[in-house]
């Protein structure tokens, strides 16, 4: 539904129309010419007008529409100055263009050189235009405003800087851009479900990877928690003790004569049974086992060889091609391929097998039924 | 026609005045550029088309009633008379030399290109400059008025273009197919097959592991052979002294079995021999002379209670085991099936399918059962439970 | 049990986490790559305001004499009866009104009007631009030419305009539509976790660990 739009006011086509427009305000500007803000350009070519009515120097300004009316070809711009000018019949500094002719300067009945305020424009143009990027350039507008700022200046000519100044004090220059067009926005947008895309992979990479990351940290928290002593580490050494405490007993009571070898796991244990470290303990029980044992002339009891803690070994499990006496349930666990719940060492998660102890080397006995020999050795 | 042009109304109307008779409008200006005879060839023509043809010789110049355009001249002849057909106006450059053909159709279909690109091939230079304007534009008329213009194109002006482009440098012809567009996919398609690559690879490798199986440490393992071996070396020494011993005792006593007391001497005498071998024997060495301590207290036992020597029936998969019971087992082992006495441990261990305590030696770093390790005389009579003596076998070797 | 739980709790939050922050980065990547607007001078402004405002014929002041009122009428009530949105403006040629050029002033009208139609700029005789921003490609011909009588022109130009119709909407997706999107970012993301856990591999060989990590993947 159109909307109720004021009638807008015609801008003057005419060269009368142009002139009656200057008698009431000696600068015109068309939006054809205001250089994309013709209210500041109005503006400033007013301010710019002013400042030379100061000085005492009439001058009128029309950046216009090509009028209805035949002019000449190559000097449209002077020959509507020209016609202007004889309308208006006023003196003064005339600064006339349209979108098709040259900017156009004539002086009437003033003291000004318009032939050197012409020229004087052209190199201030030049050097104008020498400074822009690629695709800007200095307008219309601007060219009157230095058409009007030459007319006051001594020589008619401005520096380098006087151009800098004079471009940078108003809208003159002409920095359009380039508009995108339709289709390179919405190139530029991408597909409509790319989003989708990008969430569903950054998701489930994130999702993949985090789980088994985490999956890896629990199975390691698991694995050190798993490591805790058990509730049986707190009865080993009262087990230990005692059995010292009892082959103590049956060997002093012995009638018969006591082996070398029995009196070597003794002093062995008694001298282990206290230490502070839970390997020694455990060896220790299993000397006192050996020595009572070897007293009673029954063959030497053989522990699980991964925790001697476990009991006795109920079979000979098969780890890596070689034999090893086992408990059930650290057989049960080898069978299915798993690691047996070994006993650690004393500062660590290291089975204790692992490291470089007498206990490694003689798996508590379940190795080297001469367990007592080399703990004595090795103490001694 | 000459006399002065007044405004472009009037221009409309002269021009049309001559289009509406002879279908050729020719300025006053140009008029010396073309002859007579030209010009009447001109006008044959476009009498002779089929399709309405009408020729507008008309410099224009910017600024002027039609903004220099000859389309706009020739749109506003339509405009205003209405009559559809094939205009066509050449726009001047300058001099009459350099020209551009407008053409404009309304109602038809027919374009004047090719006949331009033939009458500008006749008629101009490199430098696409018409010297005759005449005769090009007898050419151009004539071309579409005969509607031969394609074939002429064919025959004339194709084999010379294709020769000039032949001639130039070549020009990439393909243009650069939206090659970011190109290299991008190929890109993504090369990431996406590394990145399918790379997990087949760790599957791959994965899978031929095997599940992660629990295995000691290769130290701990020559460790607890080690210690293994040695036990059974100083368990077959501890009882070979052991026999001495009762050898000495026994040979006071004549009433012996012979053929046990024999064996006994025998057996004894193989195991001394073996673990005379070396300080540090091998572990189915030090099995061995075990094996044959065993067996020479067997058969001592025998002579000194009088009876026949049997010789101890062994566990097939380890000689150390408790004796076998009286049935055997079948094994299959590496394609061929035995028969053999086995423990009962072993046979328990097998019937629930876990690994039985056999008697193995480490070879390339795998554990194979000792018939497999090729140590003689063990492995091929493995220790004597297949029926061949041991000592025989022993001395033969030695 | 409830450790498995919670790693995946945590795991889906991180999935959830990496997503948005995946779609910030790519939302970043493609405004970076979107070229920016230019500045719109006066000339664009006023015909922009006028069409967004319900006319679909603006004429500027220095066009009456192109474009006089009962024309411009009579091709506001030929672009009312379009199906498809019509929009003409009328100005008199010029390079010092505020825009590059012919395309950029469409372009800039396009973007602030903000309605999907057939856009016209006429500029004078044999100047000026047709141009559509819909989405599908329009049914029928319109012409361009813009020389001889203004009034003949547009009214057939408007005319023409007001006979297309909208192409049937095309359903084709790059991706294949949303399950085909789905697909497709499964695919990258396999090849991303591939990658990614090869190069922790590798990364913990060279700190002289193991290739693979403790734990599994259940």
């Amino acid at each position: 539904m159109p909307a109720a739009v004021p009638t807008p006011s015609p801008e003057a086509d005419t060269v009368a129309g142009i002139a009656a427009a200057l008698r009431e305000d000696p600068v015109l500007v068309h939006e054809s010419m205001g250089n994309g803000r013709t209210d500041e350009v109005h503006e400033s070519l007013g301010e710019l007008v002013d400042d030379l009515a100061d000085a005492g120097l009439p001058a009128y300004v029309a950046l216009v529409q090509t009028p209805n009316v035949q002019l000449a070809s190559r000097d449209s711009g002077d020959d509507l100055l020209r016609l202007i000018h004889a309308e208006l019949d006023e003196p003064g500094l005339y600064v006339v263009s349209t979108p098709v002719g040259q900017t156009a300067v004539a002086a009437y009945d003033v003291p000004v050189d318009d032939v050197l305020v012409s020229l004087g424009r052209y190199r201030a143009m030049d050097e104008a235009r020498s400074g822009l990027p690629e695709g800007d350039f200095v307008s219309t507008a601007g060219e009157a405003a230095a058409l009007l700022t030459l007319a006051t200046d001594d020589d008619y000519l401005l520096s380098a800087g006087e151009v800098d100044d004079l471009m940078a004090s108003g809208p003159w220059l002409a920095e359009y851009g380039d508009e995108p067009m339709s289709y390179e926005l919405d190139d530029a947008q991408g597909e409509p479900l790319t989003p989708l895309v990008v969430a569903v992979a950054c998701g489930l990479t994130a999702l993949v990877v985090g789980w088994r990351l985490l999956r890896a940290r629990t199975a390691l928290a698991r694995e050190r928690r798993g490591r805790l002593p058990a509730p049986v580490d707190d009865r080993t050494p009262q087990q230990a003790r005692e059995a010292v405490a009892d082959l103590r007993r049956e060997v002093d009571r012995s009638i018969r004569l006591v082996p070398d070898e029995v009196h070597g796991c003794l002093e062995a244990a008694e001298r282990l049974v206290e230490s502070s470290s839970r390997l020694d303990v455990v060896g220790a029980l299993v000397l006192a086992e050996q020595g009572s044992a070897r007293l009673r002339g029954e063959r030497l009891p053989l522990r699980c060889y991964f925790d001697p803690r476990h009991g006795p070994s109920a079979r000979t499990a098969t780890v890596s091609g070689v034999s090893l006496p086992a408990c059930t349930r650290c057989a049960e666990a080898l069978a299915s391929g798993g690691e047996p719940d070994s006993l650690t060492v004393d500062r660590g998660d290291r089975p204790y097998w692992r490291d470089d102890s007498i206990w490694a080397e003689t798996g508590f006995g379940s190795l080297d039924p001469d367990l007592w020999r080399l703990v004595t050795e090795r103490t001694r | 026609m000459s006399g002065r042009i007044g405004t472009d109304e009037d221009l409309l109307a002269t021009i049309w005045s001559a289009l509406d008779t002879t279908g050729v409008w020719v300025a006053p200006e140009v008029s010396a550029e073309i002859d007579p005879d030209e010009l009447s060839a001109i006008q044959d023509a476009v009498a002779d088309s089929p399709t309405p043809l009408y020729l507008v010789v008309q410099p224009l110049s910017d600024g002027d009633a039609f903004g220099g355009e000859p389309a706009e001249l020739l749109t506003q002849l339509h405009d205003r008379y209405d009559a559809d057909g094939l205009y066509l106006a050449p726009q001047f450059y300058g001099d009459f030399e350099s020209l551009n053909l407008v053409e404009r159709a309304w109602g038809t279909d027919q374009d004047a290109w090719d006949a331009h690109a033939v009458a500008e091939h006749r008629h101009g230079d490199e430098e696409r400059d018409i010297a005759d304007l005449g005769a090009y534009l007898a050419d151009l008329t004539r071309l579409i008025a005969d509607g031969d213009a394609r074939a002429a194109y064919d025959e004339e002006v194709a084999p010379a273009r294709e020769a000039a482009s032949s001639t130039e440098s070549s020009v990439p012809s393909t243009s650069p197919e939206s090659s970011s567009d190109g290299s991008g996919d190929l890109a993504i398609v090369a990431v996406l097959g590394v990145g399918v690559l790379v997990a087949a690879i760790v599957v791959a490798a994965v899978r031929r592991r095997g599940p992660r199986t629990f295995a000691l440490p290769d130290s701990v393992v020559s460790q607890v052979r080690e210690a293994h071996a040695d036990r059974i070396e100083q368990e077959a020494r501890d009882l070979v002294l052991e026999l001495g011993e009762a050898v000495r005792r026994s040979e006071l006593d004549t009433d012996h079995d012979t053929g046990a007391w024999q064996a006994a001497l025998d057996h004894y005498d193989a195991a001394t021999r073996v673990l005379d071998g070396s300080d540090d024997l091998e572990l189915l060495d030090a099995v061995g002379a075990l094996v044959l301590a065993r067996q020479a207290r067997a058969a001592l036992d025998a002579a000194t209670s009088g009876k026949t020597f049997r010789p101890l029936r062994l566990c097939y998969l380890n000689p150390l085991h408790d004796s076998p019971g009286r049935t055997s087992m079948r094994l299959e082992q590496d394609g061929h099936t035995l028969d053999v006495p086995v423990c009962r441990t072993c046979r328990s261990d097998l019937k629930a399918g876990r690994d039985p305590d056999a008697l193995r030696v480490e070879r390339r770093g795998r554990a194979v059962l000792y018939v497999d390790s090729g140590v003689e005389p063990w492995a091929s009579t493995a220790y004597g439970t297949l029926g061949t003596g041991l000592v025989g076998a022993l001395h033969r070797r030695r | 049990m409830s450790g498995r739980l919670r790693d995946l709790g945590l795991a889906l939050l991180v999935g959830v986490l990496a997503a948005g922050a995946g779609l910030g980065v790519y939302d970043l990547w493609r405004d970076q790559g979107t070229p920016g607007p230019a500045p719109v001078g006066d000339r664009v402004r006023h015909a922009a305001e006028a069409l967004a405002a319900g006319d679909h014929v603006y004429v500027a002041a220095d066009a009456h004499d192109l474009v006089p009122p009962e024309l411009e009428a009579r091709l506001e009530d030929l672009a009312a009866d379009s199906d498809v949105p019509v929009f003409l403006a009328v100005w008199e040629a010029s390079s010092q009104a505020g825009y590059a050029g012919v395309w950029d002033a469409v372009s800039q009208l396009q973007r602030l009007v903000d309605e999907q139609g057939v856009y016209v700029l006429y500029l004078g005789p044999g100047d000026g631009l047709v141009n559509d921003n819909l989405d599908e490609p329009l049914l029928g011909d319109l012409p361009s030419d813009f020389n001889g009588d203004p009034a003949r022109r547009l009214e057939e130009i408007v005319t023409a305009a007001g006979q297309t119709r909208p192409g049937p909407e095309s359903d084709w997706d790059y991706w294949g539509g949303p399950g085909g999107a789905v697909a497709a970012g499964a695919l990258f993301a396999s090849g991303a976790i591939a990658a990614i856990l090869v190069l922790l591999g590798l990364g913990r060989l060279a700190a002289g660990r193991r290739f693979r990590m403790v734990g599994g993947w259940r």
